[in-house]
C-alpha cells in the first residue's frame, strides 16, 4: 500500500497554438496556477520533477528545461529532475514525484510538463514524434504512430466485431467531452457524419479521430497532507513494453494496470471515470480491454451500451481526452490527472462525472517491441 | 561501391550473410528462442550465448494498414503492416502491392531490399510469386 501522498494543487496553461508563448512560459503558468491551487508558496517546494519530450528537438533546449521553466518562478535550490519518457513523460514524473513523497524524503513537490510544438514546420514536428519509437526498427519505414495506432485498431475491431460506425461514435463522444473543458484544444463538437467526411490519414484512421500536436502544459502539487477534495494517490505503476514470447503474455499497459490495481487494493469495477490515452480517439477500445474495463469480447457490448460516455457506468476520457484536449506531449500525462483531480472534487463543471469517487488515468509513450514502450497507470480517490 | 542500408541494425543487405538478405535476429543457443536484432541475452532463459541469425526471409501478413498520408520518406498511398517471420518473431514493414489489393491474413510474403530515392538500400515484403 502507498503511504499518504495528495494531489494538493492543479494547474495548467490551455492547450493549442499558441505563437506568442514559449515552451517556458507555457510551463510557468501551469506551475504558478497549481501552486496558487495548493495555497502554497514557491519556497515550499523542496523538489520539482519536468516533463518534456521534443524540447531539445524543437526548441533547441536540451539537459535543464525544469531549471530553465522554474528558475523565474523563485523555485530555487531545491531537487529539479527532468524527465523524458516519450508521450508518457508526465505520468513518469509523477510516478517519480509520488516516490518522492511516499519515502518520505519530501513534504511537497511540483510537477510540471510541458510542450511547444507548434514550430512552423509540420513535418519536423512529424519527425520528432517518430523518434519516440524504436528508431533502429521503426524508422525509414513508413511507419507513422498514425499508421501504427491504424494497425492495432484493425486487430481490434476485427476481435471485438467493431465497425467504422463504432469508431465514429467514440472520435464523437470525446469531442462532445472536449466542448467543457477550458484547457481543451478543441472545444467544438462533430457529427459522425464529419468525423466520415474527413480525410483518411491511415485506414481506419480518419483525420478527426487523432490527436493533434499542440503546445501546452499542465502541474500539479504532491503533498503529504490533504488539500481541497483530498485527492489520494493510491496506486502509481510504471511499465515497459514486455517481451512477449508466448500467446497469452500480457501486454504493457495490462501490466501496469494491474500493478496499479494491486497496489490500490482496487479493481476496475471500483472505477467511476478513467482517463486514458487515445492518440487516436479509437485506440480507446484497445485500453477498455488491456486496463480490464471490459473482458475479451465484451468491448462491442461497451460501446453498445454507450457505457463510456458521460451518464454512462464507466465515463472514459471525460476531458476530451488527447482527441480533443489536444496532446501536447510531456504534458498529457500531468493533464490527465489534473481532470481527474477535478472530478474527484467536484469541480469540473458541465463534464462533471457525479459522485465520483475513484479515478485511473492511463498514459502510454513510444513504441518497442509489440508494446508502447511506457505504460503508466495512476489511481486517484477521493477521501470523503 | 557499398550497399548503405537504411536500417542496418535490423536487416542484412546483399551478401552480407549466408543466406541473406534478411532481417537481424538473434538465437539462444541454450534454449532455442528466436528475437528480432542481435541481443546479449535471451529474453525466455537470459543464457548468454545468442547468435546472430538471418531471419525474416519469408513471411506471413498480419494486420495492415493503408496510409494516405506521406511520411518519413514514403510517398502516399501505401500499405503498412505486421509481419510474422517464418522463425517466429513479428515486425512492421511496408508491403509492395497496389493500394486497393485485398491485404488477406496470412498471406505469404518474401523480403526485398528496395532501393531507396535517397540512394540508400532500404527493404519490403512483397507476395510470394
Amino acid at each position: 500500500m502507498l503511504p499518504p501522498v495528495y494531489i494538493r494543487g492543479v494547474g495548467f496553461h490551455p492547450f493549442g497554438r499558441w505563437p506568442d508563448r514559449s515552451l517556458r512560459s507555457l510551463a510557468q503558468t501551469a506551475a504558478l496556477a497549481a501552486l496558487d491551487d495548493a495555497g502554497l508558496a514557491p519556497s515550499q517546494i523542496q523538489a520539482a520533477f519536468c516533463a518534456n519530450a521534443y524540447g531539445g528537438l524543437l526548441n533547441q533546449q536540451e539537459s535543464i528545461r525544469g531549471q530553465t521553466w522554474l528558475r523565474g518562478i523563485g523555485v530555487s535550490g531545491v531537487a529539479v529532475v527532468n524527465v523524458e519518457n516519450a508521450c508518457a513523460s508526465g505520468s513518469s514524473a509523477t510516478h517519480a514525484a509520488v516516490l518522492g513523497i511516499a519515502s518520505g524524503q519530501y513534504e511537497h513537490v511540483l510537477v510540471v510538463g510541458a510542450e511547444k510544438m507548434f514550430v512552423n514546420d509540420t513535418a519536423r514536428t512529424l519527425a520528432a514524434l517518430a523518434n519516440s519509437a524504436d528508431t533502429e526498427v521503426m524508422s525509414n519505414i513508413g511507419l507513422q504512430f498514425a499508421a501504427l495506432d491504424a494497425v492495432r485498431v484493425r486487430e481490434v475491431m476485427e476481435e471485438e466485431g467493431l465497425d467504422d460506425a463504432a469508431l465514429e461514435w467514440v472520435t464523437v463522444k470525446n469531442h462532445d467531452n472536449g466542448v467543457h473543458n477550458p484547457m481543451a484544444q478543441y472545444r467544438k463538437a462533430v457529427t459522425a457524419d464529419e468525423v466520415r467526411a474527413s480525410r483518411m490519414i491511415a485506414d481506419p484512421i480518419r483525420l478527426l479521430m487523432c490527436s493533434a500536436i499542440s503546445d501546452g502544459a499542465a502541474a500539479i502539487v504532491l503533498s503529504r497532507q490533504p488539500g481541497r477534495g483530498a485527492v489520494r494517490v493510491r496506486a502509481s505503476a510504471l511499465a515497459c513494453s514486455p517481451w512477449r514470447l508466448d500467446v497469452g503474455d500480457m501486454p504493457g499497459p495490462t501490466v501496469a494496470a494491474r500493478r496499479a490495481y494491486a497496489q490500490a487494493g482496487l479493481g476496475p469495477q471500483d472505477l467511476d471515470l478513467a482517463e486514458v490515452h487515445d492518440a487516436m480517439a479509437p485506440a480507446e477500445f484497445i485500453y477498455y480491454r488491456e486496463l480490464d474495463f471490459c473482458a475479451k469480447g465484451k468491448v462491442a457490448q461497451m460501446v453498445a451500451e454507450r457505457a463510456t460516455a458521460l451518464g454512462g457506468r464507466l465515463p472514459v476520457n471525460p476531458s476530451g481526452g488527447l482527441n480533443s484536449r489536444g496532446h501536447p506531449v510531456g504534458a498529457t500525462g500531468v493533464a490527465q490527472l489534473v481532470e481527474l483531480t477535478l472530478q474527484l472534487r467536484g469541480e469540473a463543471g458541465a463534464r462533471q462525472v457525479p459522485d465520483a469517487r475513484i479515478a485511473l488515468a492511463h498514459n502510454s509513450g513510444g513504441w518497442i517491441g509489440e508494446d508502447p514502450a511506457v505504460s503508466a497507470v495512476h489511481i486517484l480517490e477521493a477521501e470523503r | 561501391m557499398t550497399q548503405q542500408l537504411t536500417n542496418p541494425a535490423l536487416f542484412y543487405g546483399e551478401g552480407e550473410v549466408d543466406g541473406g538478405p534478411g532481417l537481424k535476429g538473434a538465437r539462444c543457443s541454450a534454449c532455442a528462442t528466436v528475437v528480432l536484432q542481435s541481443a546479449p541475452v535471451c529474453p525466455r532463459c537470459f543464457g548468454r550465448s545468442m547468435q546472430p541469425v538471418c531471419i525474416g526471409r519469408r513471411a506471413t501478413l498480419g494486420l495492415s494498414s493503408r496510409v494516405y498520408h506521406s511520411a518519413d520518406g514514403f510517398a502516399a498511398p501505401y500499405v503498412i503492416a505486421e509481419v510474422q517471420t517464418e522463425e517466429g518473431p513479428r515486425s512492421f514493414a511496408p508491403i509492395l502491392v497496389p493500394v486497393d489489393a485485398p491485404l488477406p491474413h496470412g498471406l505469404p510474403l518474401r523480403f526485398v531490399l528496395v532501393p531507396r530515392p535517397d540512394g540508400r538500400v532500404g527493404f519490403a515484403y512483397a507476395p510470394e510469386a
